[in-house]
């Protein structure tokens, strides 16, 4: 059953090893010529105010939550969909019941404007 | 109803499916762009480029330190000395430096010549490698003349009708 | 795992690997090649003709220069994050193509969860872009991670929605079966494109902002933010993510003809025209080219969306059509309305 998956876990390896290779040819072929500014952290030219460990917009944690509830749901409808036609109306009634609840939690966070971008 | 159809007019993407015919078309349209080294365009003999300081057939310089030129550059980039010439004391410049970087090329010093002597030639190409060689001077301005004295004639030649 | 432990099929995989591997990353050098051809035509420009005959080793000169420039390390910059991020870009991005396959047959592994591994390693591409964010310690390095990471897993949902149609339809997470699928006496009216209309504009839209190309490339944003998550990596570094971004374009215009045009079939099958109804790859690569190509157009001619209007776009319009037309693939499977298969 796993026998077909090592390939993909070799062409990680070789995948991770073009990218370490890569690196290490830049490290080794590139120049090393310190300066303070060049090495200073990018700032449209001149000094940076304060670091960038800075608190950003609530929304993108909101996103975050979201995108995990949906990435579940889909998470559930990937077998659903594979032994679709195997299981018949049942199959199809229940899914679209938990559908229709997904819906209906969609729905709420609209209204809620938790989509609202501005 | 004018709303309905706006709405349908964006759900099918018209206005895109517009800009991307627009692309399409250019993307066969002939290309303007000009391999410069090995093409050119062709160029007026009005061009006003690099300087250059003629001789006579026989070999004479023609300058003969006048000043007009050095009067007349609205830029300043033009110095010259004069002395009179030790074999037969005419007067003749010692030096005459032209400013690459204050020049202007508005060829007024080519106007103001009484004697042709300093003349813009149609040569655009032309670059500096040290700090310095912006500065040209009287011998490099009439090695210019020697070299390129068939093309310079043959431009104030075709251009004399209309002066 | 009993395989693995024999040497020559050990070896036989490797070269293998190094057979897609190698024609991808000279891919991704053609691809730049040719995005910068096209954009130039469409400008009315030549594109790049100086090296090579028709400019075609630019992007090699390109790459050689990448290697041979300093890889700068910004001093604020956790290292170990910092150089972790492009190869968690770029991994993920090369390992991909072990499920895809070029032909019947031609896969390197035959997985039978091909999909949830694609969703597994495109979902990774997210890590490598925030993680460099991050690392680098720049506040536009950190803007463009949390806008890129944002618009990234938005699309995804879409992008998940769009092949659940599919494996309603399809029946299989194994994309040679997708393919398969599609088959018919109909030619190219049997593939999926047909029923899941919808989802293959979503699937395809939501792909191209999934690789934050133009017009959903905010995440890069030249004349607001710079260069987003990897203003801070030169070198070798920033390489990795070219290559990742590039590779992940490639994909998505293989992946984009898998699942809703038939792949490697003909769009004449069944139609009795000689040569032209046999299935064969080189369908799957034209079809791979005209997608890669209309890639280019859009990034030619469409400026780029505003960022509340990218959010829009993928929770507001593409998530409401994706949950409808699920109901619609579900019902089309259950009452027969595709045929699948032969």
């Amino acid at each position: 059953m796993l026998a077909g998956y090592w390939p993909i876990l070799l062409f990680l390896i070789v995948a991770g090893g073009i990218g370490v290779a890569l690196i290490v040819i830049g490290w080794i072929a590139g120049p090393r010529r310190p300066s303070a500014e060049k090495y200073s952290p990018y700032e449209c030219g001149f000094e940076a105010f304060e670091g960038a460990r800075m608190k950003f917009d609530v929304r993108y944690y909101l996103i975050a939550i979201l995108f995990i509830l949906f990435d579940l749901e889909i998470a559930f409808l990937f077998p659903w969909a594979t032994v679709f036609s195997k299981i018949g109306i049942v199959a199809l009634v229940e899914m679209f019941m938990f559908l229709l609840l997904l819906v209906v939690g969609y729905i709420y966070i609209w209204k809620k404007g938790a989509l609202e971008w501005d | 109803m004018k709303r309905v159809t706006e709405y349908l007019k964006s759900l099918l993407l018209l206005e895109l499916a517009a800009g991307l015919w627009v692309t399409l078309k250019y993307l066969f349209k002939p290309k303007y762009t000009l391999r410069f080294p090995m093409e050119t365009i062709p160029r007026s003999v009005r061009f006003r480029g690099l300087h250059a300081l003629r001789r006579y057939p026989n070999g004479e310089e023609r300058c003969i330190a006048c000043k007009l030129c050095e009067a007349v550059c609205p830029a300043l980039a033009i110095t010259i000395d004069s002395a009179p010439r030790a074999s037969d004391g005419q007067r003749r410049t010692t030096r005459y430096d032209i400013d690459l970087f204050k020049c202007i090329y508005c060829g007024f010093c080519e106007e103001s010549c009484p004697v042709d002597s300093i003349v813009l030639t149609d040569i655009l190409e032309y670059h500096m490698e040290r700090r310095g060689e912006n500065v040209i001077t009287k011998p490099q301005l009439l090695a210019m003349g020697d070299r390129f004295e068939k093309s310079i004639a043959a431009n104030r030649a075709q251009d004399a009708a209309y002066r | 795992m009993s395989m693995s432990s024999d040497p020559m099929i050990l070896l036989w995989t490797l070269a293998k690997i190094l057979v897609i591997a190698v024609p991808l990353i000279i891919a991704v050098a053609m691809y730049v090649w040719w995005e910068r051809k096209v954009i130039g035509w469409m400008h009315v420009r030549m594109g790049p003709n100086k090296i090579g005959p028709f400019g075609l080793l630019q992007a090699f000169a390109d790459v050689t220069k990448l290697l041979i420039k300093e890889i700068i390390i910004p001093t604020n910059a956790n290292r170990f994050l910092y150089f972790t991020a492009p190869l968690l870009a770029v991994i993920p991005a090369l390992a991909v193509w072990a499920i895809i396959p070029f032909d019947n047959g031609a896969v390197l592994s035959n997985a039978n969860a091909g999909v949830l591994f694609l969703l597994a390693m495109t979902s990774l591409g997210v890590y490598g872009i925030i993680l460099a964010g991050w690392a680098s310690n720049s506040r536009y390095a950190l803007l463009g991670a949390m806008r890129s990471a944002a618009q990234m897993i938005s699309y995804e949902i879409c992008m998940g929605m769009a092949l659940v149609c599919v494996l309603i339809l399809a029946g299989s997470l194994n994309f040679t079966a997708i393919v398969e699928a599609q088959a018919g006496g109909k030619g190219l009216f049997d593939w999926f494109w047909l029923p899941l209309l919808p989802m293959f504009f979503v699937y395809y839209i939501s792909g191209v902002a999934e690789t934050n190309r133009l017009p959903f490339d905010v995440a890069e944003g030249e004349s607001e933010i710079v260069a987003g998550f990897h203003v801070e990596y030169s070198g070798s570094a920033f390489a990795l993510f070219f290559l990742a971004e590039y590779a992940n374009m490639i994909l998505l215009s293989f992946l984009a003809p898998i699942l809703f045009l038939g792949g490697w079939l003909s769009p004449f099958q069944g139609w009795h025209l000689g040569w032209f109804s046999q299935p064969g790859w080189w369908w799957l690569f034209l079809k791979f080219f005209i997608f890669a190509t209309s890639l280019i157009w859009l990034r030619a001619t469409f400026p780029r969306y505003r960022y509340d209007q990218i959010m829009r776009l993928g929770w507001k319009v593409f998530i409401p059509i994706s949950i409808a037309w699920i109901f619609v693939a579900g019902l089309f499977k259950y009452f027969n309305v595709v045929t699948i298969g032969h």
